[in-house]
C-alpha cells in the first residue's frame, strides 16, 4: 500500500516536472523556430518558408554590432574590477573578525538584493554632481556595484575551506607577504576567480535594467535588443537569440559533463 | 648547520581572559633535543607558536641566540616549524615543496634543485621529487615536512605533534630518524608530544607541563626516577600511589601514615612533617614474597597474575586499594598463589611527595574507591 | 586586522582594505546617499522662479526674433516660425521705415522687460537659497494613479514570488531528493539553459505567443473564437496578466536554484530514517526538508521579489505601450521623459525601501540570518 502511494505521487511529481521543463522551453523553442521561417513580424503559426536568410542580415546591423561592441567595452572593465574587489573584500571578511564584519558583509551584498534600476540611477544622479553624465562609465560603475558581490561570495567560500595553516607555513619559511599571496594564496584561488571572472563577464554582457537606467544616449547590446524588440521586430532578432541559446546550451553541456566526468 | 640556544624568559600567553601558558623561564640549548610533553590542552602548541612568531606572547621575552625576538616576524626568526597537520602545499611537487623556502629567498631554480635534491636524499625520499603531496604515504608526507623546514637551514626546528598521525609501527621508525637527523644536522629541536614513550626515548631533555606551568625540566632518566611533582611521576610512567599523612622526616626519609600502614620513601623537597602527602612506587621496584625482608610492606592479596613476556604483571590488593607490581620471570618463578603475600620496596626506590594533582591517566589510577 | 597585516602584509592589506573601501564608499554607500538626498529635494514646478525663469526665456526669443527681422526682414508665418507678437499679416512684405521704427521700439521695450525680469530672478533666488532645501514633498506628492501603480506592482511581484515557490519547490524536491545522478544532471541542464539565456531574449520569446498572429491567436482562430484574416483577434498585450504571466516565467528559475542549492546539502538519510519512523510525506516535508531548506526559500523569495518588483525589461517590452505605465516605467520618464529627477529619485528610494522591508520581513518569517543569506 505504502509503496503504491508513494509512486503515485512520484508519477505526479515526474508529469509535474515534466509540464514545468515544456513551461521553461516552449516560448524559447517558439523563438527558434521563427528564426528560420521567412514570415516577418516573426511567426510559427504563418509559416511561409524554411530560410537561414535572418541570420546573415545580422551582420548588416550596424546599430547593433555598434552596441555589441560597447557591451564588451563595459565587460573589459567590469570584470577585472569586480574580481579585483571581490576578492580584496572576501580577504578582509575571512580574515577579520568581530561584528564590524557582519556589518561590512550587510553592506557589500546589499547591492545584490538591490533592484538594479535602483543601482543604476543612483549612479547617474550622483556622477551628475561632479558634472559627468550616464554613458558607458556611468554603466561600468553602475554594473561593478553589484557584479563584484558574487566574485565575493564564490571567492570567501573557497576561502573558507583553505587550510588557515597553509599561509602561516609559508611565512615561517621566509616567505614575504607579497611571495606567499602569489605562490600560495593565488593558486589555491585561481579556480574560484576564474569562474567569478566567467560569472561577471556574463553578468555584464547580460545585464539590462541597471543598464537602461544608467547608460545614457549610448546602448548596449540588450538595450538595443529591448528598443528593437518593442518596435516593429523583425525575425533577426530571433535569429540573434538562436545564437544565444545555442551558445548557453553548448556552455551548460559541457559544464555538466565535466563535472560528471571530475565525479 | 650549526643550532642556536632559545631562551624564554617569563613568557606568557592568553587568550582573552584565558591564561593559556603561565610566565615560563626556559632554557634550550643550542643542538639539543628537548621535548615538551603534556596532555593535550595544556599549551604545548602555544609555546611554538610564540617561539615561531606566530603570537605574540602576553609578557616576557624570547631569545634565540644573541638576538631578542620580539617584534620579529615570524618570516624574518630563525626557526622552521613543522605542522601538527603539515601544511604541505598541494598544488605544488615533493622537490616544489621542499625547495619553497630557497624560492622565498630567491635561490635560482638550478641551486634550489640542487639543495632540494640533497635533502630529499638526507630524509630517504629519492625518486619521489616529482610526486605531487596527494600521491604520498603519511610517513612520505612527513619527510617531506621535515626536508622542508631543513631546507631554510634553520638554527632551531620546532616539530608539533609530527607522529601523531602515524601508525605505531612507522612512529617508531620515525623517532629514530628524526633522532639521527637531528645529530647529522645538529639543529636545537623542540619537540612537541602528548606521547611519552617518543618524549623520554628521542630527547636530552624533557619539560613536562600541565595547564599552561611547565612542571620539570630534566633529563629522561631524572624524569622517570626523580619526578618532582604529583603530575610528573603520574604522567610519566606507571606508578603505584599511596596516601597518607607525613609523621616523621629523618636523614632525607619520610614516614608515612597511611591507610595500608606506615611505609617509608625518600623526601621530597619541601616536605614538611603533619601534610597530606603521597607515596609514589613504580610497579617493576615491587618485591613480592611471603615473609617480608623489612616491614617497608604491606600485606596483599593476589587478584590477577598476567603474563606479559618480558616480565609479569600482578595486580594485587591491599585493603580497599588495588597495586601493582612487575616481575621478573625468575622473581616470579618462587611465588606461590595461595599463601598470604607481601609486598615490600627498599626505601630508596619510593618517594613521598605532598599531594597534589594527579595526571588524568584514564582509569589507570590506583584508588580504586574513591 | 592585525592578523591580516602579519599573514598579507601592510602593503597589500591596505590594498585590499583601499578597493573594499572604495566599493563601499564611491558605488554602494555615496550613489544610494546622493539619490536619498535628491529626493528630499522638492522642485516646485509651479512656483514664481520657475515661471520667471520661463518667461525670461519667452522673451529673450522673442527679443531674438525681432532683432533678426531688422536685419534681415520679417519671417513669413508659412516658414513655421509662429510669432505671437506680430499680428501684422503684412509681415511677410518688405519692412518700410515705419515698420522698422516701430520694431525698434518694441525691442527697447522687452529689454526693459528683460531687466525687471532678471532683478526678480536674483530676488527670487537669494530667497531661495535661505530657504531650508528639504522636504518629503516628492514622496507625499505621489498622486493617486502612481500610488495605485505602486500598489499593483508590489501585489503583482508577491504573486510572482508565491507562484515561484509553489512551483519550484516541487521541482527543486524532484532535483535533490527524489533522482539519481544521472537524471539530476540532464534535469539541471535542461532547467539551467533557459536560466542562463539572456533575460532579454527570454522576454522576447513571448511576443511569438502573444502577437496578433502569435501562437494563442491561431488556436484560438483554430477552435474558431478568432479570425486571422480579418483581424478578428484578441490584442494579449492590453491585459496585464500577460505582464505577470511573462514576469513568473523570467524570474522563476531566481527561486529553483537557492532552494536546489540548500535541499542538496540535506543527508538523504535523515529522510530515509523519518520514513521508516513511519512518518507521511507531508510531516517529512514539514519537519525536516522545509526547516532544512529554509535560507534556500529565503533567498529566493528575496531574489524573485526583488526581480519582479523591480524589472523594466518585462513591462516595456510587454505592454507594447497598450497598459497603464508600470511603477518602473514611470520611474524612468521621471528621469528620461519628463526629466524630473527629483521625483524619480524620491519613487526609486521608495522602490528600495519596499525591498528592504520585504527583506527584512522574510528574514523575520524564516527566522534566518544575513550571513545564512548567500551560502
Ligand atoms: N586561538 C585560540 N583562542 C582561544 N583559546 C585558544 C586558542 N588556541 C588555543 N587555545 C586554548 O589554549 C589552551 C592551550 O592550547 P594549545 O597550546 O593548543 O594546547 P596543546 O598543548 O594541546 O597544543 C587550550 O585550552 C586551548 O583551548
Ligand atoms: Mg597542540
Amino acid at each position: 500500500m505504502k509503496t503504491e502511494t508513494m509512486s503515485r505521487s512520484d508519477v505526479m511529481l515526474n508529469v509535474f516536472i515534466g509540464m514545468f521543463v515544456m513551461f521553461m522551453f516552449l516560448p524559447l523553442m517558439l523563438m527558434v523556430m521563427a528564426a528560420f521561417n521567412s514570415a516577418s513580424p516573426p511567426s510559427v503559426t504563418d509559416w511561409q518558408e524554411l530560410t537561414l536568410a535572418w541570420f546573415p542580415r545580422l551582420a548588416e546591423e550596424d546599430r547593433l554590432i555598434g552596441c555589441l561592441q560597447n557591451s564588451f567595452r563595459i565587460a573589459v572593465f567590469v570584470v577585472p574590477a569586480s574580481v579585483l574587489l571581490g576578492l580584496s573584500a572576501a580577504i578582509l571578511l575571512t580574515r577579520l573578525e568581530g561584528r564590524a564584519t557582519n556589518v561590512l558583509y550587510a553592506f557589500l551584498i546589499s547591492p545584490m538584493l538591490t533592484p538594479g534600476i535602483v543601482l543604476g540611477i543612483a549612479t547617474i544622479v550622483f556622477w551628475r554632481n561632479f558634472g559627468v553624465a550616464a554613458d558607458l562609465f556611468t554603466t561600468i560603475l553602475a554594473q561593478t556595484a553589484f557584479i563584484a558581490s558574487f566574485p565575493m561570495l564564490i571567492i570567501m567560500a573557497r576561502l573558507q575551506r583553505q587550510d588557515r595553516f597553509q599561509e602561516e607555513a609559508a611565512l615561517d619559511l621566509g616567505a614575504s607577504p607579497f611571495f606567499l599571496f602569489r605562490r600560495i594564496t593565488l593558486p589555491f584561488l585561481l579556480p574560484a576567480i576564474v569562474s567569478s571572472a566567467a560569472l561577471a563577464f556574463l553578468m555584464s554582457f547580460e545585464n539590462y535594467n541597471t543598464t537602461v537606467f544608467s547608460i545614457g544616449g549610448s546602448c548596449t547590446l540588450t538595450t538595443e535588443i529591448a528598443a528593437q524588440a518593442r518596435k516593429a521586430h523583425t525575425p533577426v532578432i530571433n535569429a540573434l537569440g538562436v545564437i544565444f541559446v545555442a551558445v548557453t546550451l553548448m556552455f551548460s553541456v559541457i559544464y555538466t559533463l565535466r563535472k560528471q566526468w571530475e565525479k | 648547520m650549526r643550532g642556536k640556544e632559545v631562551v624564554l624568559d617569563k613568557v606568557s600567553a592568553k587568550f582573552g581572559d584565558f591564561t593559556a601558558v603561565n610566565p615560563t623561564d626556559l632554557v634550550v640549548n643550542a643542538g639539543e633535543f628537548f621535548s615538551i610533553l603534556g596532555p593535550s590542552g595544556c599549551g604545548k602548541t602555544t609555546i611554538l607558536r610564540m617561539i615561531s612568531g606566530f603570537l605574540n606572547p602576553a609578557s616576557g621575552s624570547i631569545r634565540i641566540g644573541e638576538d631578542i625576538m620580539t617584534g620579529v616576524p615570524a618570516n624574518q626568526r630563525p626557526t622552521a616549524l613543522i605542522f601538527q597537520n603539515l601544511a604541505l602545499f598541494p598544488y605544488m611537487s615533493v622537490w616544489e615543496n621542499i625547495a619553497f623556502g630557497l624560492e622565498a629567498r630567491g635561490v635560482g631554480k638550478t641551486e634550489r634543485r640542487k639543495r632540494a635534491m640533497e635533502l630529499i636524499e638526507l630524509v630517504a625520499l629519492s625518486g619521489e621529487e616529482m610526486k605531487k603531496i596527494d600521491e604520498l604515504s603519511g610517513g612520505q608526507r612527513q619527510r617531506v615536512a621535515v626536508a622542508r623546514a631543513l631546507a631554510v637551514e634553520p638554527a632551531v626546528l620546532l616539530l608539533d605533534e609530527p607522529l601523531s598521525a602515524l601508525d605505531l609501527k612507522l612512529r617508531q621508525h620515525m623517532r629514530a630518524e628524526l633522532r639521527q637527523i637531528q645529530r647529522m644536522t645538529g639543529v636545537t629541536f623542540i619537540y612537541i608530544t602528548h606521547d611519552q614513550g617518543e618524549a623520554l626515548t628521542m630527547s636530552d631533555r624533557v619539560a613536562v607541563m600541565n595547564h599552561g606551568r611547565i612542571e620539570q625540566i630534566d633529563t629522561s632518566d631524572r624524569i622517570y626516577d626523580h619526578p618532582s611533582t604529583p603530575f610528573v611521576a603520574s604522567f610519566v610512567g606507571e606508578n603505584n600511589i599511596l596516601r597518607g599523612r607525613v609523621t616523621a622526616i629523618e636523614n632525607g626519609i619520610a614516614t608515612l601514615e597511611s591507610e595500608l600502614g606506615s611505609l617509608r620513601g625518600r623526601k621530597a623537597p619541601e616536605l614538611a612533617v603533619g601534610v597530606d602527602a603521597m607515596l609514589f612506587v613504580r610497579p617493576e621496584v615491587l618485591k613480592i614474597s611471603e615473609q617480608p625482608q623489612s616491614d617497608n610492606s604491606v600485606a596483599v592479596k593476589p587478584v590477577r597474575r598476567d603474563m606479559e613476556g618480558a616480565f609479569v604483571n600482578w595486580v594485587l590488593s591491599a585493603g580497599k586499594r588495588s597495586l601493582v607490581a612487575h616481575l621478573t620471570k625468575a622473581a616470579d618463578a618462587g611465588i606461590d598463589h595461595d599463601r598470604s603475600l607481601h609486598i615490600e620496596f627498599a626505601v630508596d626506590d619510593a618517594i613521598v611527595m605532598a599531594s597534589g594533582e594527579l595526571a588524568d591517566t584514564g582509569g589507570q589510577d590506583d584508588e580504586a574507591s574513591d | 586586522m592585525k592578523h591580516l597585516i602579519e599573514i598579507y602584509g601592510w602593503p597589500l592589506t591596505t590594498f585590499f582594505s583601499a578597493c573594499v573601501g572604495l566599493w563601499l564608499a564611491i558605488l554602494i554607500v555615496a550613489p544610494q546617499f546622493f539619490m536619498a538626498e535628491l529626493s528630499l529635494r522638492f522642485e516646485d514646478r509651479g512656483d514664481r522662479l520657475t515661471q520667471t525663469v520661463n518667461d525670461l526665456d519667452v522673451l529673450y526669443r522673442h527679443k531674438g526674433t525681432m532683432e533678426y527681422d531688422l536685419e534681415h526682414g520679417p519671417a513669413c508665418n508659412t516658414m513655421g516660425m509662429i510669432n505671437p507678437m506680430m499680428t501684422d499679416d503684412s509681415s511677410c512684405a518688405q519692412l518700410g521705415v515705419e515698420g522698422k521704427l516701430r520694431l525698434e521700439q518694441q525691442i527697447l521695450e522687452t529689454e526693459d522687460l528683460i531687466q525687471s525680469l532678471l532683478v526678480e530672478e536674483q530676488n527670487l533666488k537669494e530667497i531661495k537659497a535661505q530657504q531650508y532645501p528639504y522636504s518629503v514633498k516628492n514622496y507625499t506628492a505621489m498622486t493617486g494613479l502612481h500610488a495605485w501603480t505602486l500598489t499593483k506592482t508590489v501585489v503583482f511581484a508577491l504573486t510572482v514570488t508565491l507562484i515561484a515557490l509553489a512551483a519550484c519547490y516541487p521541482v527543486a524536491y524532484a532535483l535533490a531528493l527524489r533522482s539519481g545522478p544521472v537524471k539530476t544532471a540532464i534535469l539541471f541542464t535542461a532547467l539551467f539553459v533557459p536560466y542562463a539565456v539572456n533575460e532579454l531574449m527570454r522576454i522576447y520569446a513571448w511576443l511569438t505567443v502573444f502577437d496578433l498572429h502569435g501562437l494563442l491567436n491561431t488556436l484560438l482562430a483554430i477552435v474558431g473564437f478568432a479570425a486571422l484574416a480579418s483581424d478578428e483577434v484578441i490584442v494579449w498585450y492590453r491585459f496585464p496578466g500577460t505582464v505577470l504571466v511573462v514576469l513568473v516565467y523570467t524570474y522563476i528559475l531566481f527561486m529553483v536554484f537557492p532552494i536546489y542549492n540548500t535541499m542538496a546539502t540535506l543527508d538523504p538519510n535523515q529522510v530515509e530514517a523519518a520514513r521508516d519512523l513511519g512518518a507521511k510525506t507531508w510531516r517529512i516535508h514539514w519537519r525536516i526538508i522545509i526547516p532544512h531548506t529554509k535560507p534556500g526559500i529565503a533567498v529566493g523569495c528575496i531574489m524573485t521579489f526583488m526581480l519582479a518588483a523591480g524589472s523594466f525589461s518585462v513591462p516595456h517590452i510587454i505592454t507594447r505601450g497598450l497598459q497603464p505605465k508600470w511603477f518602473t516605467q514611470l520611474i524612468y520618464d521621471k528621469f528620461f521623459e519628463s526629466s524630473n529627477w527629483n521625483l524619480g529619485s524620491a519613487y526609486s528610494f521608495t522602490l528600495l525601501l519596499i525591498c528592504i522591508l520585504f527583506i527584512l520581513a522574510i528574514m523575520a518569517i524564516f527566522g534566518v540570518k544575513l550571513r545564512q543569506l548567500a551560502r
